[in-house]
């Protein structure tokens, strides 16, 4: 065992990825600039411009190439520096790469991994969005969002051995996040939640960075003689919710926590799951904690309202458990 | 091997849910024996078998519905008789347009809530809507076999939640104590109701509650009172009685109940229904009686109340109270009233305003016969006299003041002049 | 110029101007290098795709075949001319009128008839229909019906033909109301950054469905849009199989070579409406029937009994023969069973279905 940052983990997994041939990197700023993130940082002098390729800032076209590339054979790894700029890539994600393994009658696939991330810290109303539910509102699409160092490498070889278009979606503020990362290889499959903290008053249903906020809730909560326990989705689609039902069969309460606007958002298929297949366990209405409705503000103290914290899951859950 | 089917237990009934099954697979039951408590939405009532056998299969367990008619149950015996109607079917055709049981109005249950801990009547009332439980909690009590009205909720609004059950089911009459403070009780209880204690409420309670919610939610009420020189009836009712053993006797709201129904088959508003196509003109009239009973109140009905002579009244009305006392009152007694009389005049109660029973048009509140000073006539001499205030609460959907204004006048026609109510 | 908006005869004029200035068909130089019995096969590749479009419509009339139909009758000269250049190794992408190019390319007809019956047969297993052509097997990577992106793919596989070598060389279909939007540009910009080998085939039949050209692009000559990249481009009659043969076999050799990515501009006509629900009034019936009196196919026909590389007899007979080989797909697309359930599941809709299914088995 090795601690390691998201970021760490994510380079060993890029790195592995990059032993085999057929594997290179396309997106904006991943070379020459060093990588936005500095994940992919030092890979343009190791692999060079042939699979480190720099792309101009066209989203479309990043995602285009890589899904034609996927479709002959190769194992194309498309980087969208930002989710909000994959809007202008829309229809590839969706019109192609998520269409043609069924469209064509399954005669061929798009081994494709798209990582992109969430993310916000005053950059306003256009870099602070979350798209996951519409990524994973999309049959064809498999959508993962893991949330520990360890998960991350895990998950990213799953995504770089399947055969389907892969949505990889990371988070801008989970980079300098540590865990145990397991030596050698290891596959964290697509499709399988885990649970992340066990307890027996309320279940917390999240995935991504808020695996880390339920947690600490769940710090706090512990204190006061609540036990929480948190299921870390890891995958939306496609969406388990065995370990959430499992948990909430137990606890018979629930709180959803994402990090999206709530309507229509992830948090209302998770919901509807809970409600549809736990309904006779229910015993109170599930509570969900989410972005406030509102284009992000730049302004700090208004953009802390709108974002989801600690302090609002932890009155979420006392809700739910009718404690002031 | 027969089939046990859901009963239809009133006109409009169209399924029913099972709350308990008084007998399992195995045991043996006699026609005529109950086997199962079912609720509706206007009872909760045991339902009896009509054939001889041994329970082979229970095919609607406790906490589901059924619909009327469908195979709830099959005995396993061979060439036992199927009825082929529940007995209470052919009693809600005589009646084709009965509307609904369940008691009325009275505002004034003089025993204190507490009357909760009294034994449940055989048949009593409970309401799938106005119960909240969270799923968890009624699926728990309905696999423990515990009534979900016998046990407090400490939930939002009183919801009945997983704890609570737990705690029942435990034995524990108290909810699970809880660690943080939680207070279930309404914020609006002043402070001191910290040593309140909260009496669960019956299912007879609910179902008062429902339905006199829903009547003052939707029916507008209004009130015509008038008051009523009982001299000529007194004075009757001794003479008629006279050479009654005491079991047989008139009694004064016999007489009052008489004068509302021969007054009803005059006002075929009054003996209405509001329903959604528009006002339904009942064809029978149907006074129900309000009885105070230890767990409550209900209203049984006594059918063709003008037709009936006052004799047929008046042992009609001492039958159902006693069934009702001994908690035998059938959904056949409960159902298809037309029009409800209450009198609390055996309280000392002069005056009172009551809530009318849903879905009849009226309701009688009869306060006490009391000697008062009157003047004789148009003259300046004063005398004695028995008066009695009756007030009609109205539907204001089905019937205006100057009707009902009538219609009262009418009964007190009656009641001055009661030798009219004899031919 | 100055064009008169809406005016179709003035943009046909351009047309016509075009195909005088151009180059006359080398016809002796292409029977020199492909021997008489090739210059005959072309012949019969356009006129199956003419008899298969044909049977197409018929079909569509009698609810054998749903969704859009798109036809390419009266472009089958640029389709054919355009993919005669391909190899094996060489990969073809397309727009929804694709029928047309799947024929050219060498798709049998049973499982394209089967496809637009909606069939388990059809190229695509009935899950495409008639926009959706395709066959991994000979690198015909399909119709896409999102007008413009695909050239985004094409680039894709291109890339991939650079970056493992494999000489392969990328053509790419697409109309001249593709040339507007960004993803055209998006990808003129890929192909000529990267040098990829991608021949751009923009079959300029003059109308966007039904705008007409100077309607919708601010340059009528779509070749001119490449000079934005500095990239090699040309505008060709795409009416001359021949000439189509010879123009667009240099492009694909400049692609191949490693030069960078060619636009072609293949000015051409097509005989029916934009699909075969289409009024057409947006340009007149003698406008269609002029182009129609310049049939490609009929063109073709003549000169191949003028210049007696095959007589009528033997065309004739060649066209009968075509005739069955069409009745017997559609008898072929008859027979075939409907596609299974299994298609509504995740294993219909992923390489890869995980055990966590994305598609509730119980759904009711």
């Amino acid at each position: 065992m090795a601690i390691l940052t998201v970021r760490e983990a994510l380079q060993q997994a890029l790195h592995e990825a990059m032993q085999d041939e057929r594997v290179f990197i396309i997106g904006e700023d991943i070379g020459h600039y060093g990588s936005t993130y500095g994940v992919t940082a030092g890979f343009l002098e190791k692999y060079g411009p042939e699979r480190i390729r720099d792309a101009p800032i066209a989203e479309a076209g990043i995602l285009g190439l890589a899904t034609g590339a996927a479709m002959a054979g190769m194992r194309p790894i498309a980087e969208i520096m930002s989710v909000n700029f994959s809007l202008l890539a829309f229809d590839i994600i969706i019109n192609h790469a998520a269409k043609i393994y069924s469209m064509f009658g399954g005669k061929f696939s798009v081994p494709l991994v798209m990582r992109t991330t969430n993310g916000w810290t005053q950059l306003s109303a256009t870099h602070s969005q979350s798209f996951d539910a519409m990524f994973a509102y999309i049959p064809g699409l498999k959508v993962v969002a893991p949330a520990t160092p360890a998960d991350m490498k895990g998950m990213f070889r799953a995504a770089m051995a399947d055969p389907d278009p892969v949505i990889f979606i990371e988070h801008t503020l989970m980079y300098g996040i540590k865990g145990e990362v397991p030596d050698g290889d290891y596959v964290v499959p697509i499709g399988k939640s885990v649970l992340a903290r066990e307890g027996r008053h309320i279940t917390v249903v999240t995935y991504s960075r808020m695996v880390h906020l339920s947690l600490q809730a769940a710090d706090i909560l512990a204190q006061e003689g609540i036990e929480v326990e948190v299921v870390d989705l890891r995958t939306l689609r496609p969406l388990d919710m065995s370990v959430a039902l499992e948990s909430f069969k137990k606890t018979n309460r629930a709180v959803v926590v994402t990090e999206d606007w709530q309507s229509y958002g992830t948090s209302a298929e998770i919901t509807t799951r809970l409600y549809e297949a736990g309904f006779d366990y229910l015993d109170a209405p599930i509570q969900r904690v989410n972005f406030r409705e509102v284009p992000m503000p730049y302004a700090k103290n208004l953009e802390l309202q709108v974002v989801v914290t600690t302090e609002r899951i932890v009155a979420a859950i006392k809700k739910v458990l009718n404690r002031s | 091997m027969a089939d046990i089917t859901m009963p239809k237990m009133g006109f409009d009934m169209t399924e029913g849910l099972i709350v308990r099954w008084l007998k399992k697979v195995g045991d043996h039951v006699n026609k005529g024996e109950a086997i199962a408590e079912i609720e509706t939405d206007k009872v909760t009532i045991e339902i009896e078998t009509f054939v001889s056998g041994t329970i082979s299969e229970i095919l609607s367990p406790a906490g589901t519905r059924a619909a009327v008619g469908g195979v709830i149950a099959r005995t396993g015996e061979a060439g036992a008789a199927v009825a082929s109607k529940p007995a209470a079917a052919p009693a809600v055709a005589a009646t084709p347009t009965a509307v609904a049981a369940t008691p009325a109005a009275v505002a004034a249950t003089p025993a204190p809530v507490a009357a909760a801990a009294a034994p449940r009547a055989a048949v009593t009332t409970t309401s799938s809507t106005g119960l909240k439980a969270s799923p968890i909690a009624k699926r728990m009590a309905s696999e423990h076999g515990l009534n979900l009205g016998d046990i407090q909720g400490t939930g939002p609004s009183g919801r009945i939640v997983r704890d609570d059950v737990a705690a029942a089911i435990a034995g524990n009459p108290t909810p699970v104590a809880r660690p943080a403070a939680a207070a279930p009780v309404s914020a609006a209880l002043p402070a001191a109701a910290a040593g309140a204690t909260v009496v669960p409420l019956t299912s007879m309670r609910r179902t008062i509650t429902r339905r006199l919610t829903q009547s003052w939610q939707s029916a507008p009420h209004f009130y015509v009172s008038m008051d009523i020189d009982m001299g000529a009836t007194l004075e009757l009712r001794k003479q008629i009685n006279a050479p009654l053993a005491k079991d047989q006797q008139v009694s004064i709201n016999d007489i009052i109940v008489k004068a509302c129904g021969v007054a009803l088959a005059q006002f075929p508003y009054l003996n209405a229904s509001y329903v959604e196509e528009g006002i339904q003109l009942n064809p029978n009239v149907n006074v129900s009686i309000a009885v105070a009973i230890d767990s409550g109140l209900v209203a049984p009905v006594i059918t063709n109340t003008d037709s009936r002579t006052l004799g047929g009244v008046a042992r009609e009305a001492k039958r159902l109270i006693a069934l009702a006392r001994d908690g035998k009152l059938g959904a056949e007694n409960l159902s298809g009233g037309t029009f409800t009389v209450s009198n609390l005049g055996m309280y000392g109660v002069t005056t009172f305003d009551a809530i009318i029973t849903p879905p009849q048009c009226a309701i009688l509140a009869v306060g006490a016969a009391r000697r008062v000073p009157v003047f004789k006539g148009d003259s300046n001499e004063v005398i004695a006299a028995n008066i009695c205030s009756i007030t009609l609460s109205a539907d204001h959907r089905i019937t205006d003041g100057a009707e009902a204004a009538r219609f009262v006048a009418e009964i007190k026609r009656l009641i001055e002049n009661p030798l009219t109510m004899l031919m | 110029m100055q064009k008169q908006r809406g005016s179709t005869k003035a943009v046909t004029s351009a047309t016509q101007s075009v195909r005088s200035s151009m180059t006359s068909t080398p016809f002796t130089r292409a029977l020199e290098h492909l021997g008489a019995d090739q210059l005959v096969e072309y012949y019969r590749q356009m006129m199956l795709i003419r008899r298969f479009e044909e049977k197409c419509q018929e079909m569509y009339t009698r609810s054998k075949i749903g969704g859009f139909l798109h036809l390419y009758v009266g472009e089958e000269a640029t389709g054919v001319g355009a993919i005669s250049n391909l190899q094996p190794q060489d990969h073809v992408f397309t727009h929804y009128r694709d029928h047309g190019h799947a024929i050219a390319r060498g798709l049998d007809i049973n499982p394209l008839m089967a496809e637009l019956f909606g069939k388990d047969t059809g190229c695509s297993r009935g899950m495409g229909g008639s926009m959706h052509f395709a066959d991994v097997t000979k690198n015909f990577w399909g119709g896409y019906a999102i007008v413009g992106s695909h050239l985004l793919l094409a680039d894709g596989v291109a890339l991939q033909c650079k970056m493992q070598k494999t000489n392969g060389v990328v053509m790419v279909f697409f109309g001249d109301g593709a040339t507007n939007g960004g993803e055209f540009y998006e990808s003129l910009n890929f192909a000529q950054l990267w040098k990829l080998p991608v021949v751009f085939v923009c079959e300029n039949n003059l109308f966007a469905m039904g705008t007409p050209l100077e309607v919708h692009s601010s340059v009528t000559e779509i070749y001119r849009k490449a000079n934005a990249f500095d990239m090699k481009s040309m505008r060709i009659d795409g009416n001359d199989l021949l000439g189509v043969r010879e123009q667009v076999g240099e492009a694909v050799e400049h692609a191949r070579s490693g030069k960078g990515p060619v636009l072609v501009e293949a000015m051409t006509y097509r005989f029916r409406g934009h699909s075969a629900q289409d009024t057409q009034k947006y340009r007149t019936k003698e406008d269609v029937e002029m182009h129609r009196s310049a049939d490609p196919l009929e063109a073709y026909r003549k000169l191949l009994i003028e210049e007696e590389i095959c007589p009528a007899a033997r065309l004739d007979a060649l066209d009968a023969q075509i005739d069955m080989e069409v009745d017997a797909s559609v008898e072929f697309a008859d027979n075939s069973p409907v596609p299974g359930n299994e298609w509504l599941t995740d294993a219909g809709i992923y390489a890869a279905p995980l055990e966590t299914l994305t598609v509730d088995p119980t759904l009711v």
